[in-house]
């Protein structure tokens, strides 16, 4: 019974660690990781178009959070200061991992922490359309505005610092549902990816090193893609920012988009695999002791 | 054919961590409705043999068979089980009940009634609303006993459950583990406490550096 995958079970599991995780004061961080890419990214993007009076597509200001080197590296952060002690496998816990089976508890365990990178996502897309709507337009499209900004209006645009121009390269290829689609898609991917990481080194017994090993990706992934070496296909990093799989407007592809997606996946599945066997092998040493 | 009444039954077991061999080559079984006590010093094998029982940890050789599941490999843990390791671990801002009810859910085999009645059974309050780390060690061990009972499991794994009672407490305990004989249940019961097993066990056994012995 216990080694059958039960749905009741995989959203028990789900349902507690929300609890416990909504009660957490690791809300506010995470509050003040969308508010900064909303005050950098967004309003920015706003107040640009506002002074030139242009209007821009919907889509526009969230796809800059994906697509813009110096931005993107919040995202997969703010994800990783929300999971960084999950999962929670100590001694208060023992009882309930007895009652649901390992299988169940993994399969619980993933769920909810995709759940959490789904939220920030979606969070950032609602609270980003609702600041824009009024000046922007829905149209599988992109705007002039976003053509213009890196050329006619760049002197503005790099006021804030971070420079909220994406290249060319992104919006001469993927029509904004594609890449919103996209973005999102491999983000979630690479929030799994860092979940399922996460996982393996608790069930080795070292926390810790699952941290290091995620800061690692996304700090080396974000050098390699900010100088745009050929190895930031090796890093979930690069493979995320559409603009980069393309050297110019109108080129041919450096790597294909479909690549990176089979890339996602599969590190998905071997990353289950091995949480998997570390899970079958992992002894409860600590519990109760 | 295994015995009808053998609940648990386990052959060649071994453990070794590093070069350490923690448990050396155990091989018995245990039948329904009577107590199994194992006696041994501080660090000489028996909540690692009761972990292996229970699931949490893999023996490095050897398997054990639960109710007729082997363990790690047809089952994660064993089935209609309750269990205490040590001290039982709870989520501490939580009531007693509230810990239970979670517990409760996850088979969802029993109802609120029956977690009231296993908790006023081994002498605790389901009404109390403390939040469980303000409980006393005699007071958790309660609660853990209530969560080995509660879903009427037919084998109990009980490693130093008299920990942090009290003089009545621990005559309660043995009442109910007397009790819960008498229902058919089967108990395994690790203690320190030579009185205890001498008390209560039909079977006890001796564990010394990792090797178990039948006693007298």
């Amino acid at each position: 019974m216990a080694n059958q995958i039960s749905l009741h079970k995989i959203f028990g599991l789900f349902e507690r660690n929300w609890k416990e995780l909504l009660k957490s004061p690791k809300m506010f961080a995470i509050l003040i990781s969308i508010t900064w890419l909303i005050a950098n990214m967004v309003l920015p993007y706003m107040d640009v178009a506002k002074e030139t009076g242009e209007v821009y597509n919907l889509l526009e200001p969230y796809l800059l959070m994906f697509n813009v080197v110096r931005a993107m590296i919040i995202i997969p952060i703010s994800y990783l200061l929300w999971i960084c002690d999950y999962p929670k496998a100590g001694n208060e816990h023992m009882y309930s991992i007895t009652r649901m089976g390992k299988k169940n508890w993994l399969l619980g365990q993933i769920l909810f922490m995709l759940s959490a990178g789904f939220l920030y996502l979606f969070l950032l897309f609602v609270i980003s359309c609702l600041i824009c709507q009024k000046n922007a337009f829905l149209f599988n499209g992109y705007s002039g505005f976003m053509q213009r900004l890196s050329s006619d209006y760049a002197s503005m645009n790099e006021i804030n610092g971070v420079g909220i121009a994406v290249k060319d390269t992104l919006y001469c290829h993927f029509r904004p549902y594609l890449a919103v689609a996209s973005n999102v898609g491999m983000m979630l991917l690479y929030m799994l990816w860092s979940s399922l990481i996460q996982i393996i080194f608790v069930l080795q017994h070292k926390k810790a090193f699952g941290v290091i090993i995620n800061i690692s990706l996304i700090g080396i992934g974000y050098v390699t893609s900010f100088f745009r070496w050929n190895i930031q296909w090796i890093f979930p990093y690069g493979n995320i920012m559409l603009g980069s799989h393309f050297k110019y407007a109108f080129s041919e592809e450096i790597v294909p988009l479909w690549y990176s997606v089979a890339y996602f996946i599969t590190g998905a599945i071997l990353l289950y695999i091995v949480a998997r066997k570390c899970l079958k092998e992992y002894s409860f040493f600590g519990l109760g002791e | 054919m295994e015995n009808d009444k053998q609940i648990v039954c386990i052959e060649q077991l071994s453990l070794t961590i590093g070069k350490e061999t923690l448990l050396k080559n155990i091989n018995l079984s245990f039948e329904q409705g009577k107590i199994y006590g194992i006696i041994g010093r501080n660090g000489s094998g028996k909540t690692l043999l009761f972990k292996c029982v229970c699931g949490y940890i893999k023996p490095t050789t050897g398997r054990i068979i639960v109710n007729g599941k082997e363990i790690g490999k047809e089952i994660d843990f064993p089935d209609n089980t309750g269990m205490i390791i040590e001290t039982p671990g709870f989520i501490a801002s939580d009531s007693g009940f509230t810990n239970l009810k979670h517990l409760a859910d996850i088979r969802k085999r029993i109802d609120n009634n029956r977690i009231r009645e296993s908790m006023e059974s081994v002498g605790l309050d389901p009404d109390n609303k403390k939040a469980v780390k303000k409980y006393s060690l005699g007071m958790r061990q309660r609660l853990g006993l209530a969560q080995a009972i509660m879903e009427n499991p037919i084998l109990l794994v009980l490693d130093e459950p008299m920990n942090g009672l009290d003089n009545e407490g621990v005559e309660d305990m043995r009442r109910y583990l007397l009790q819960w004989k008498a229902e058919g249940k089967t108990i395994l019961l690790a203690s320190h406490n030579k009185e205890d097993i001498q008390l209560l066990c039909d079977t006890v056994y001796e564990m010394n550096k990792g090797e178990l012995y039948q006693m007298n």
